[in-house]
């Protein structure tokens, strides 16, 4: 999976509700628009007479940067029209600006339940051992 | 959590220039150029090709416009309030006072429906009425 889609994944199969991305400039880029360019800057230059020592950056940054807001967002309203079959909650994206808020925001939404319910799991007659194995794995 | 928090900028105008150098052919075949990514359709692209490829669920094609399909959480809670809140704005109560006095008013009825049938008939005490007769009230 490529390294947008640690982002994307969990999202849609609703594992993380909130993500801590700082908006601003990132850098970007489409595999296939990566190998095009490798393909295409190494035919040029072994065309070069004598030898030759170039650098391409391919990047996005430069020229055509994204921001991280609008490509997940758009991306979540892709989700609620057509949803993974395999979900575990339905995706729905919050994204922090700043570390605490989504520590914080973590916190209340998964830790806190998650323990709470390992307690009245762990008490007798009225938890039951599955329930605290499963709460356990999450 | 370096890359997510630092905002950084790569120069790519070599590739740029090699973008121009190249045959139209050739730029069609091997399409490297950053300018034309459009990121937030490649957002929705990502999600698409998880489902696809990944998960190997049967999802529509992006080209049929996945924006037709309903929306699995399009009710939110309190819909029909909402709609009907919406409503209350659009439609104005029309003033029907003056309308429902000649409405109920017999002898205009009456009148009215001597002219659309042309005739009249007299309804007497116990006399049994046909259904659809015109009756004249006295």
């Amino acid at each position: 999976m490529s390294a947008v889609g640690t982002i994307n994944f969990p999202l849609g199969m609703g594992f993380c509700k909130t993500f801590y991305l700082p908006d601003g400039r990132r850098d970007l880029i489409t595999a296939d628009t990566c190998s095009n360019a490798i393909i295409a800057s190494t035919a040029y230059i072994g065309q070069q007479p004598g030898p030759c020592f170039k650098i391409y950056h391919n990047t996005s940054t430069g020229a055509n940067h994204y921001k991280w807001l609008e490509f997940f967002k758009n991306a979540a309203e892709y989700l609620k029209y057509t949803p993974f079959a395999n979900q575990i909650r339905d995706p729905n994206l919050t994204i922090l600006d700043s570390q605490k808020k989504y520590e914080r925001a973590v916190y209340l939404s998964d830790d806190l339940p998650a323990a709470i319910t390992a307690k009245i799991a762990a008490l007798p007659y009225v938890g039951n051992k599955q329930t605290l194995a499963q709460i356990q794995k999450f | 959590m370096y890359f997510k928090e630092t905002e950084y900028i790569f120069d790519c105008s070599e590739l740029l220039k090699l973008c121009d150098i190249i045959s139209p052919k050739d730029k069609d075949d091997f399409q490297f150029d950053v300018r034309k990514i459009d990121f937030l359709k490649e957002g929705v692209n990502m999600q698409y090709g998880i489902q696809r490829y990944y998960l190997k669920q049967d999802v529509p094609m992006l080209e049929l416009g996945y924006r037709s399909i309903l929306q699995k959480n399009q009710l939110e809670f309190g819909h029909d309030f909402k709609f009907a809140a919406a409503a209350q704005k659009i439609i104005q109560q029309k003033e029907l006072s003056s309308l429902a006095a000649k409405v109920l008013d017999p002898a205009k009825f009456q009148q009215f429906l001597a002219q659309v049938y042309g005739q009249q008939t007299t309804a007497k005490k116990g006399e049994r009425t046909v259904p659809g007769q015109i009756i004249q009230m006295n």
